[in-house]
């Protein structure tokens, strides 16, 4: 192992509703129809992860409903409002919201994420995503998503203006704002939290999503389908916050990791084989289709990828899909050069968009420390098959596996997100 | 049970919530103090709260977070969330409010008024989500409100519940089919549908605080209920005839201030008016007054009967139990009809 570091690792459940994969609803007997949007399955993520001493649980959203037919987490509860729910009945686990800088007033989500922080006692998060499925925009009166360079800019001049006004609370004076597509003049009214305003996530793997993350963001919830690739984003965005005058230590690299554990090897490939043949068949080439932004349907299942699919999914102008898993993906195809038939089987252990691991939890503890002891990460943003009975293995097993090597926290010491985070380097800052 | 049967209310000012998220025994006395509902941030829609430049003074908390937690802390109430599509859309404001009524097992409502009295305005003539910088906006008044409540409770049934189905055997969670797009091109347009299906108790309640009698008119088969500020008798008749309040149209509730030592002679000659099917207590707006109202006024129209008080007698209804729709008695929410273009093929169950 590479030399040690001071503090721990971070670690986030993404929740994705039941679990990442699309036949979560069919796996564990507890689940009935109405788990999406029952208080009472939430409760018990809630209570299982403040269990684990987990630092946070994370929320993807967006404003639109894809097919719920054989997929039960299309049914998507609003971020801010099931987390405000969950926060009354937790008392330290982090909660983190995705919301839209396309599809919200600045304004108003301002004072909404601050009043999720005030009424949780600082646990807030807001994952920034300036939202990339099409189906949203009709929600809106658009006809379709804004091009990705103005999504971006849009996101910066508006997460700026959240920053603004999240400071406005504070100090009482008032935001004067003219930009080129937010103008206000204002400031709000909520109470400041005790971690001052919520921690900021940036979602994304783009070349501007990661400046933005290296200047602004707090934590960055990013795809990475290898160690070394991972390194170099790691030291990429590191970067650009020490260029941007920041300590390296104030933005948290926490890549998703997509998880199958079992108590052997071959029983956590089985779990993963059954819960890939429950879901719909054409699941995994849907996947393919919006994250390369094609039609995977018409591609040959026994060639290669063509290499003309792979030069424009490279092409930061070509709209669909996100760049971020684009890059992820081809990087992972011109590697080994499968047929798309072997690449969608290949993925269901190893992950396609973010990086998959099957196997037990000690494995998956050696995996922790290897990527975390090589400066690949500082913590991940776990993703369980499915999250009922993923997050009860992640709290009894994997997390007791994580503590005894020195990696983890044994309990809660600090009270706030932003507190755990500087836990994590081994500062103790509570407050920003 | 009340004398009357009539269901009696409050009203919570922003500074009311901040002090309840903050103090959870405020809250548990809240919870036990025997009201059937609570409406969260009645002085973020009220024109007539007094104005700085930027906005209100004082303070606040965004009204859907804020009844969602205090929701899940004060389960005997029922929680409505004061709101208007200014700085809000009507997608995402129908979204969260779906959400809360999930959450808190049909316990939820919205109550929309034209503006937020903590927002900065924004420019006259297009503040309605103009500043979003997404399209040109729409002026604030009661026909945009109108056309956002009809948006609204079309996407709070473009989800029909009895689609899900989750037959683990054929592997069909919902008939994708039986979701329908509301396509509804007005002010605003939106496709629809909505991210949940629709709530235990059919639909959130939705309620429209009203100032004058043409929001009354505008709230006319939009809206459940219909709040009129009490300050006005002289004027009750005319937004009663306008909103054809209790018989086409929507209930209406007096909100009433909760101060005075006449409050139980008055809140008794409102509830005895055949018009009025219920009433909302507002304290004044500072903290210290939501602490004054808990400890002395309420428990004086509890001993009145006015009020139901912390333990209901056995065998009578409880307003601690319930939907929101059932503490405020409210029929089902009126069908719209099925008529809009399927969201998704219908599924193929799995042969097993």
């Amino acid at each position: 192992m590479p030399a040690s570091r001071q503090g721990h690792v971070i670690l986030g459940v993404n929740a994705l509703v039941l679990g990442y994969l699309p036949a979560a609803w069919l796996w564990d007997p507890r689940l009935t129809a109405r788990s999406p949007v029952d208080a009472g399955y939430w409760r018990h993520v809630g209570a299982v992860a403040e269990r684990g001493t987990l630092d946070a649980l994370f929320l993807a959203d967006g404003p639109g409903l894809g097919d719920p037919s054989y997929d039960a987490n299309a049914a998507r509860l609003e971020p801010t409002v099931n987390w405000a729910a969950l926060a009354a009945a937790t008392e330290r686990v982090g909660l983190i919201a995705t919301a839209s800088t396309t599809f919200n007033d600045p304004f108003e989500l301002a004072e909404r994420l601050l009043s999720l922080d005030y009424a949780s006692g600082g646990r807030a998060g807001w994952n920034i995503v300036t939202t990339r499925h099409g189906q949203a925009a009709g929600n809106f009166g658009l006809a379709g998503l804004p091009e990705r360079g103005d999504r971006y800019e849009r996101a910066a001049e508006f997460t700026d203006l959240v920053l603004a006004l999240w400071e406005s609370a504070a100090t009482g004076r008032e935001v004067d704002h003219r930009g080129s597509h937010f103008t206000l003049r204002g400031r709000l009214r909520v109470p400041p939290s005790p971690q001052g305003h919520p921690v900021l996530i940036q979602a994304g793997g783009s070349a501007a999503g990661r400046r933005l993350a290296g200047t602004r963001a707090e934590g960055v919830f990013s795809a990475e389908l290898t160690k070394a690739g991972a390194i170099e984003h790691y030291r990429e965005v590191k970067g650009y916050a020490a260029a941007a005058g920041r300590s390296p230590a104030e933005v948290k690299i926490l890549p998703g990791v997509l998880l199958s554990l079992g108590s052997t090897e071959e029983e956590a490939r089985r779990r993963s084989d059954q819960l890939h043949e429950l879901g719909p068949a054409a699941y995994s080439v849907q996947w393919l289709s919006g994250s390369l932004g094609i039609d995977a349907s018409a591609l040959s299942l026994d060639e290669p990828f063509p290499e003309d699919v792979l030069r424009q999914a490279l092409d930061p102008a070509f709209a669909g899909g996100s760049i971020g898993f684009r890059q992820s993906i081809v990087g992972q195809i011109r590697q080994t050069r499968p047929t798309v038939r072997e690449y969608l089987r290949q993925t269901r252990y190893t992950g396609s968009g973010h990086h998959g691991f099957t196997g037990t939890p000690e494995q998956f503890a050696d995996h922790v420390e290897d990527w975390y002891r090589s400066g690949a990460i500082d913590g991940f943003n776990l993703q369980p098959d499915v999250l009922a009975d993923g997050l009860e293995v992640i709290a009894d097993e994997v997390v007791p596996l994580l503590r005894r090597r020195g990696l983890f926290r044994h309990e809660y010491e600090t009270t706030t997100l932003r507190g755990h985070f500087a836990a994590a380097s081994g500062r103790k800052a509570e407050t920003v | 049970m009340t004398s009357h049967g009539k269901p009696v209310g409050i009203a919570l000012s922003g500074a009311h919530l901040a002090a309840l998220l903050a103090d959870r025994a405020l809250t548990a006395r809240l919870n036990a103090a025997g009201l059937p509902f609570a409406v969260a941030g009645i002085d973020r829609i009220d024109p007539a709260v007094p104005r700085s430049r930027d906005g209100a003074a004082g303070r606040t908390v965004e009204s859907t977070v804020a009844a969602a937690a205090l929701a899940a802390r004060a389960p005997d109430l029922g929680w409505l969330a004061a709101a208007a599509v200014h700085r809000d859309h009507p997608y995402n404001l129908a979204r969260r409010i779906a959400s809360a009524d999930h959450l808190s097992g049909g316990r939820s409502g919205l109550v929309l008024g034209l503006r937020m009295s903590f927002a900065p305005p924004g420019r006259a003539g297009r503040e309605v989500w103009g500043g979003a910088g997404l399209t040109e906006g729409a002026p604030a008044g009661p026909e945009t409100t109108r056309d956002a409540a009809t948006a609204i409770r079309a996407l709070w049934q473009s989800w029909p519940a009895e689609s899900v189905v989750a037959d683990r055997e054929a592997r069909v969670y919902a008939h994708g089919d039986q979701i329908r797009h509301i396509d509804h091109r007005g002010v605003f347009d939106i496709d629809g549908p909505l991210t949940v299906p629709a709530t235990p108790q059919g639909s959130p309640v939705l309620a429209w605080r009203a100032g004058t009698t043409g929001e009354a008119a505008a709230a006319r088969g939009v809206a459940d209920i219909l709040i009129w500020p009490a300050g006005q008798p002289d004027r009750l008749g005319a937004a009663v005839a306008a909103a054809a309040a209790g018989t086409a149209g929507p209930r209406l509730f007096l909100e009433v201030p909760a101060g005075g030592g006449d409050l139980a002679a008055r809140l008794a000659g409102y509830l005895a008016d055949e018009r009025v099917a219920g009433v909302i207590l507002r304290p004044a707006g500072a903290e210290q007054a939501l602490r004054e109202f808990l400890a002395i006024d309420l428990p004086g129209l509890t001993v009145s009967g006015l009020t139901a008080g912390g333990s209901a007698a056995p065998g009578s209804a409880d307003p601690g139990r319930g939907t929101l729709r059932e503490r405020l008695s409210l029929p089902a929410p009126e069908p719209l009809p099925a008529t809009g273009r399927p969201a998704f093929p219908p599924p193929v169950p799995a042969l097993t």
